[in-house]
């Protein structure tokens, strides 16, 4: 199994459904609150090309907000 | 799949789901198909004006609806999307973008709304990188930036009284006085140092590199233009209702709300509207909630008199 980050905010619902998601298939994650941590935030703007959470990588997949039936591919390209 | 339902309920926000849970325990046999469970309530943060709580989060507070629907047996196509829903002799017929087709005796339109977007030159191009709909979710990714708002509603007054605590430069961008109404929010907003209000003024443009950079505005009164260094633009200027795949059956008014009357009927036998994607005037969960049991006690009726 790839590694997967999540990149997110406090806030933010999207991010609550995709970590929901996570947990229910039993997928072990590592999160980066870029709300506090800059050098994350740094690093999400940098893979994502983007300024907009959640943002999840797969190994060298990323993947901009919260789409299931595409986190699905995507984690099943990369197991 | 069956051949059959007696209803068919399009959408799972609050109003598809109290209907569900109202029809339920009338011992109609139901079939929900919808894209997600929770509409915008799942993409709420905080709600303090549903009654009996105080203060939830819009996604405790859809687990809760949620695990109330599925206290009953209803089959449920989610993840769905109805591109066409037309009669067909007396049967009311759902296509959807899978390729399904599902038959139901009657249907409860209540697909709600999404935002409305700007549309102005730059805005597609640059979503999530800069341009979001969302302020609950990427305000903080905007720390000590300079930002913009765009809207008058509560939404925007909202978005752009927390972006103030966390940006170091707030325009709010209006086409009109404010039609904020809430009175702490408005008051919080003209207190706020850093928010500079911009009323009367439409976006031409959106513009960067691979981000946003600025944005050009132009009083609707003088013409007068303005360019506008931004990091960040929060669009926050209402709703555009779901309808689209409903437009041949039932009526819509100009916004493509569809019209209904106060006990949810749209005019065409059978077919029944809730929620923000009607003409209601006041997009709330409590309404929603409460449109949809409307409309399911409505739908009892009809089918009792079908029988």
């Amino acid at each position: 199994m790839v590694d997967i980050k999540i990149y997110t905010t406090p806030t933010c619902p999207y991010c609550m459904k995709a970590k929901d998601y996570f947990t229910k298939k039993g997928i072990k994650y590592t999160e980066y609150n870029v709300a506090q941590d800059r050098e994350a935030l740094r690093e999400m703007i940098k893979i994502s090309g983007g300024r907009s959470v959640p943002v999840i990588a797969a190994g060298d997949e990323v993947m901009i907000g919260f789409d299931q039936a595409k986190l699905e591919k995507l984690l099943e390209e990369n197991k | 799949m069956r051949s059959e339902y007696e209803l068919m309920i399009i959408g799972g926000g609050p109003a598809g789901m109290t209907a569900a849970v109202y029809a339920a325990r009338k011992r109609i046999d139901i079939v929900m198909i919808s894209e997600d469970i929770g509409g915008q309530v799942a993409t709420t943060f905080g709600i303090e004006n549903y009654p009996g709580f105080p203060y939830i989060t819009g996604p405790e507070l859809v687990d809760l609806f949620r695990a109330q629907m599925n206290q009953f047996e209803i089959e449920k196509y989610l993840g769905e999307k109805v591109t066409k829903l037309l009669k067909r002799d007396k049967e009311l017929v759902a296509l959807t973008q899978s390729g399904k087709e599902v038959i139901a005796k009657s249907v409860i339109i209540a697909s709600g709304a999404r935002p409305r977007k700007l549309e102005v030159p730059g805005e597609d191009m640059y979503r999530g990188k800069g341009v979001s709909y969302c302020a609950t979710c990427d305000a903080p990714l905007f720390a000590d930036a300079t930002v913009a708002v765009v809207g008058g509603g509560n939404s925007a007054l909202s978005a752009a009284f927390e972006l103030s605590r966390i940006a170091s430069q707030v325009y709010l961008i209006s086409r009109r006085a404010w039609r904020a109404d809430e009175a702490p929010l408005v008051e919080g907003v003209k207190g706020a140092k850093n928010i500079t209000p911009y009323m009367g003024y439409l976006v031409q443009e959106i513009e960067g590199d691979d981000m946003v950079k600025k944005i050009s505005i132009k009083s609707r009164e003088t013409e007068e233009r303005k360019e506008l260094a931004v990091e960040g633009i929060f669009i926050e200027i209402g709703l555009s209702p779901n309808s689209g795949f409903a437009k041949d059956l039932v009526r819509t008014n100009e916004q493509g709300e569809i019209i209904a009357d106060c006990n949810t009927f749209t005019g065409v036998p059978g077919v029944f509207a809730a929620g923000d994607v009607t003409i209601v005037k006041d997009k709330q969960i409590v309404i929603a909630a409460g449109e949809g049991a409307k409309a399911a006690m409505s739908v009892f009726e009809y089918l009792l008199k079908g029988r």
